[in-house]
């Protein structure tokens, strides 16, 4: 205890006050002088130093460590005030300082803080790859440490502390974890910006784990976070892994507004007042999940044209059979969250819809009613008066839900009822709304309202054709649905038109192909009218030519809009060709009336 | 800023260059920052997705006096003619607008915004951005000068309200009417003094925001001589008593000034959130928006809960449809800024390519192409029937199958039945001579061989004399 001006705890102090200054005060430095603490705080540091080098106390190896925290935290000073060489010379040196140590308790943390911030610093200098090697280094050597003592190590403030204020190995542990997690969390970003997608969406959900082991984390945020990562494996449609992640999000959510399990416990999550809102927001993401699993399991099983294929509806029942989830069993060890009691409830939120395929009517509509009942908690929240695009975006899903369904269902006038279903909830948003405001939407609306009529009128096309002879009311019902989808396409149709009412010449790139599909459809529509009036038939069969040829036309003039709608061109062009002969025909047949 | 008085224009209303003179003033101080490849997953390009930006340019401005007393060199040159800026030597992007330095605020007025203007006069909202980095997302009203400054940690209690007929508005924000140019520009000076003390009391929070400046365009005039069905949703025709039709015209018009990392740097936020803007996130604070931008945000499958900003929200009406959109990327002509310069130019160069959202949804299509593609071989089947005279329509108009086809068709089975039977006469003949031969040659045979010692030779040189004989 022989340093100057105090001795050792005077040392101490000054690390301390030191630290404080960089981690509270500065925050509160004004705009003038961004970085004065840092100031400060580094020339406390310098000091140590100065009285470090002067000390004769402990052995060479205790000095030694000592003198490497010092560095470590010159480095991050010299990092966060925007002194980057200097920041990543002091950080070697700390590396250098422990390099043979670096396995030890009193090393171990130490070391890998330094290489979080080697990698954060590389990082900064955009060199990726760079960073990625520290922080792969600090994640090996936190596993091989683990493998081979595991107690809790030293904290790296600890070496500036007297022997009575030292951590227990409960905070020493934690401080450690939290280093620890933070390196994969960095790695996570690393392996974002490298586009290794997979990777970073591992390591984020390790991080999402280990904040949940660790208790580090804000029930609300950790739920929306979780809610997140699983619209991220609905892209990939991993489903296992987006209902554990949507079931978690939804039971730790649960405990927002209980207990403060967060690691900095003074203070609750802020933003409470959301409550309601977050709630609605996970809510969306399991409408997203149910709409997914089913569209997913309709591609599987849907043939050419899009209907269900019995054939592969049995040869994928006997697989599922035949597999028993062996595989998902392992899966689910890797992403399973939590300790028991959270993992239990979690488990028990899982049993409630299904993660693999639904195969037939029975299994999607119970992955439907789920959806459906998210569908109406997402509703409470985001109504529409005051969330009108959010309340759009909820009814949308709710009518694709039924639009997936009705693929499971066999008997087409039950089918053509939940297409109506779809138009009751469509229809009287649409009408409500301002095209002035909202024309995006609108049109999106307009597309699918139209879409919609033309399904139900090809189901009563499909349904007469099963008759003996088509009725009236049939006939009657094919036509007014008909001219619904007409109307709706014209509609958007119109909505393209500019100030002055005129069609644009050339279809902007992001409209061209639902124009040119609109035009396209009204075309058939017109086609399929039916009508004993032979004039009136005439008339129609030429407004469908119109279009077809308008088609035509179009790509005719503008070439590089092929691609966009191939087929639909290559059909109106045989249409353009083959009705103005049956048109000839039936005026032969109408003149020779008069 | 000399270009200032020189570039009043004549419109009585307002001077839409007076907006990008208070713009260029906020640039001036805070050039755009990196790109977004470079931050969080909250990017200005997931937050605007919705925006196709029909206008694009790029500003550079000029030097700074600190800059020139530093001695940094000027790195970046504009193609003379084109609307291209080269940074460095081979980094060259292209926009629809490029101002150099020398350009002066009236060229950029008539260029970019002058068309804009009209538009809005014509109902037709519009949006300038200048492009900055997106951080805080707190609303503040900044004409309200009575905010209790150490309530800097409660919520504003300003909420973006949606309404289906009235579109998007602010619940708690104060709206001045104006009636002239001098009363507005008092309005934005107010508004930029506003958030200039905001910032500086209020510390880190509100130097990262966006500033947003809204003009509520409401004109009432006599209605041209449209006819009935030119009226369009956002004109309100009312009759007066006069008979005199008038219409109301609305429109918004947004100057949106994006928060830039540059002034992050300058006022030196520390500590965990500023970080934040760094390329690796050092707070788990940020954990959400990395999770956030792991999904393929082009997707609509999926709901990302942070996706939707309040930018976004509050200026959905005017991005994307008709209203036009123009960003104005200004970047710093120094070297010492090059990265960032650099970053600015490639985000906005990606900002050019963002599409609306996918509208129609194409999955069931593949049934009913099938369906056309019968009705199209059913169609070209009759169509054959009729070149072949299989069907006609008679006079009564009644489609049939003509009679002149079915004799037709009777009298090819009797030509075809004619022909088999010829065919099987030929087959006939054809036997008959050959055993007419064979029984030729063997009496010839027999003849010589009585008459002779049956030479053989002379046997089979007669049986081939015959054949020839036969044959010929």
């Amino acid at each position: 205890m022989a340093a100057a001006g105090g001795g050792w705890p005077a040392v101490c102090e000054k690390f301390r006050a030191a630290r404080t200054l960089s981690a509270v005060e500065s925050l509160k430095d004004p705009e003038t002088e961004p970085y004065r603490s840092k100031y400060s705080a580094r020339a406390l540091l310098q000091e140590v130093k100065q009285l470090l080098s002067a000390a004769e106390e402990g052995g060479e190896a205790v000095v030694a460590v000592r003198r490497a925290v010092l560095e470590y935290e010159l480095g991050v000073n010299h990092t966060d005030t925007e002194e980057l060489s200097a920041g990543e010379e002091h950080l070697q040196r700390c590396t250098q300082l422990l390099e043979p140590h670096r396995l030890s308790p009193d090393c171990v943390s130490l070391y890998i803080q330094a290489q979080n911030n080697l990698g954060i610093l590389w990082s900064q200098r955009d060199e990726i790859e760079t960073a990625q090697t520290y922080l792969e280094t600090a994640e090996a050597l936190y596993n091989q440490y683990m493998k081979e003592d595991g107690n809790p190590p030293l904290d790296p403030s600890e070496h500036f502390m007297a022997e009575e204020e030292k951590l227990t190995d409960q905070e020493r542990s934690k401080r450690f974890e939290k280093a620890y997690t933070h390196t994969l969390y960095y790695l996570a970003q690393v392996y974002q910006h490298l586009d290794m997608i997979e990777k970073a969406a591992q390591y984020c959900h390790t991080t999402l784990k280990r904040q949940l082991e660790y208790c580090g984390y804000y029930p609300v945020e950790w739920a929306r976070n979780a809610a997140t990562l699983s619209q991220y494996y609905l892209s990939k449609e991993c489903f296992m892994e987006a209902r554990h992640c949507l079931a978690a999000a939804s039971v730790i959510f649960s405990q927002a507004g209980q207990v403060p399990s967060t690691e900095d416990a003074d203070e609750t999550e802020p933003d409470q007042q959301d409550l309601p809102e977050r709630k609605a927001e996970i809510a969306r993401c399991w409408i997203k999940y149910c709409l997914n699993l089913l569209q997913s399991a309709r591609k599987l099983l849907e043939d050419n044209i899009g209907e269900l294929d019995p054939d592969r509806q049995l040869e994928l029942k006997a697989q599922r059979k035949k597999e028993e989830d062996e595989k998902e069993k392992g899966r689910k060890k890797a992403v399973l969250f939590g300790t028991s009691d959270i993992c239990d409830s979690v488990l028990a939120m899982e049993e409630k819809v299904s993660s693999i395929y639904p195969l037939d009517f029975q299994e999607a509509r119970e992955v439907f009613l789920v959806g459906q009942n998210y569908v109406q908690e997402a509703k409470e929240f985001f109504q529409v008066d005051g969330y009108v695009t959010d309340h759009i975006e909820i009814v949308q899903d709710h009518s694709a839900l039924f639009k997936v369904l009705a693929f499971f269902e066999e008997d087409y006038e039950r089918r053509c009822k939940m297409h109506k279903r779809r138009i009751d909830m469509l229809e009287p948003i649409y009408a409500d709304l301002n095209p002035q405001y909202y024309l995006l939407i609108c049109r999106q609306l307009q597309c699918e309202l139209a879409d919609t009529y033309y399904e139900m009128m090809d189901l009563k096309v499909a349904i007469g054709n099963r008759l003996e002879k088509l009725d009236s009311h049939t006939v009657k019902k094919i036509n007014s649905l008909a001219q619904f989808a007409i109307k709706y396409y014209e509609l958007f149709l119109d909505s393209l038109r500019n100030p002055d009412k005129v069609f644009p010449e050339k279809l902007e790139e992001d409209v061209l192909r639902p124009a040119m599909v609109a035009k396209f459809h009204i075309a058939r529509l017109y086609g399929k009218l039916i009508t004993s009036d032979s004039k009136k038939q005439l008339e129609n069969m030429q407004t469908s030519l119109e279009y077809y040829t308008f088609l035509v036309d179009y790509c005719e003039k503008y070439p590089d809009a092929v691609p966009a709608i191939e087929t639909e061109l290559e059909l109106s062009k045989e249409m353009v060709n083959l009705l103005p002969a049956s048109m000839e025909r039936l005026r032969a047949k109408v003149s020779s009336f008069v | 800023m000399d270009s200032h008085k020189a570039a009043h224009t004549t419109d009585p209303w307002f001077s839409g260059l007076e907006m990008v003179n208070g713009l260029w003033e906020e640039l001036l101080g805070c050039k755009a920052g990196p790109g977004p490849e470079d931050s969080h997953g909250k990017t200005l390009l997931g937050d605007i997705e919705t925006a196709r930006f029909t206008l694009l340019s790029s500003l550079i401005r000029p030097q700074l006096a600190k800059e020139k007393i530093e001695g940094c060199h000027i790195c970046t040159s504009v193609t003379p003619g084109e609307p291209q800026v080269f940074l460095g030597k081979d980094k060259a992007f292209t926009f629809d607008y490029v101002f150099n330095i020398d350009s002066q605020q009236e060229e950029i007025y008539v260029q970019c915004i002058e068309k804009l203007i009209e538009g809005c006069f014509e109902g037709y909202n519009a949006t300038v951005f200048a492009y900055g980095q997106l951080y805080n997302e707190e609303i503040l009203d900044l004409f309200d000068t009575t905010r209790d400054i150490d309530a800097k940690n409660k919520k504003s209690n300003i909420k973006i309200h949606e309404d289906s007929a009235g579109g998007i508005y602010t619940v708690g924000v104060t709206t001045r009417t104006v009636t002239g140019e001098s009363e507005m520009m008092q309005c934005l000076k107010l508004g930029a003094l506003s958030r200039t003390t905001a910032s500086t009391q209020m510390n880190v929070q509100s130097s990262r925001s966006h500033a947003i400046f809204t003009i509520h365009l409401c004109q009432t005039r006599v209605c041209p001589a449209f006819n009935a069905d030119n009226a369009t949703d956002n004109r309100i025709i009312s009759e007066s008593s006069e008979m005199n039709e008038y219409e109301t015209l609305t429109a918004k018009f947004h100057f949106v000034d994006l928060a830039g990392s540059e002034r992050l740097k300058r006022t030196g936020a520390t500590g965990e959130r500023a970080k934040e803007g760094i390329s690796i996130n050092c707070g788990l604070l940020a954990l959400g928006n990395v999770i956030s931008a792991l999904g393929d945000k082009s997707k609509k499958a999926t709901h990302v809960p942070y996706r939707d900003s309040k930018l976004t929200r509050l200026l959905q009406d005017s991005l994307g449809g008709n209203s036009q959109t123009l960003m104005i990327a200004c970047v710093s002509p120094s070297d010492r800024d090059f990265m960032e310069t650099l970053n600015t130019l490639k985000y906005a160069n990606r900002a050019r390519n963002i599409k609306n959202k996918v509208m129609v949804n194409q999955d069931r299509a593949s049934q009913q192409i099938n369906a056309l593609r019968s009705e199209i071989a059913r169609l070209q089947m009759e169509l054959m029937e009729y070149k072949t005279g299989k069907r006609i329509i008679d006079e009564e108009g009644v489609e049939s199958i003509n009679d002149m086809f079915h004799e037709n068709a009777m009298l090819q089975t009797e030509n075809n039945n004619l022909r088999v039977r010829i065919k099987a006469m030929q087959e006939t003949i054809d036997a008959l001579r050959a055993r007419i031969t064979q029984l030729m040659s063997d009496q010839a045979n027999q003849v010589l061989a009585r008459t002779g010692e049956g030479n053989e030779e002379i046997s089979n040189m007669i049986h081939n004399y015959i054949k020839e004989i036969e044959d010929l």
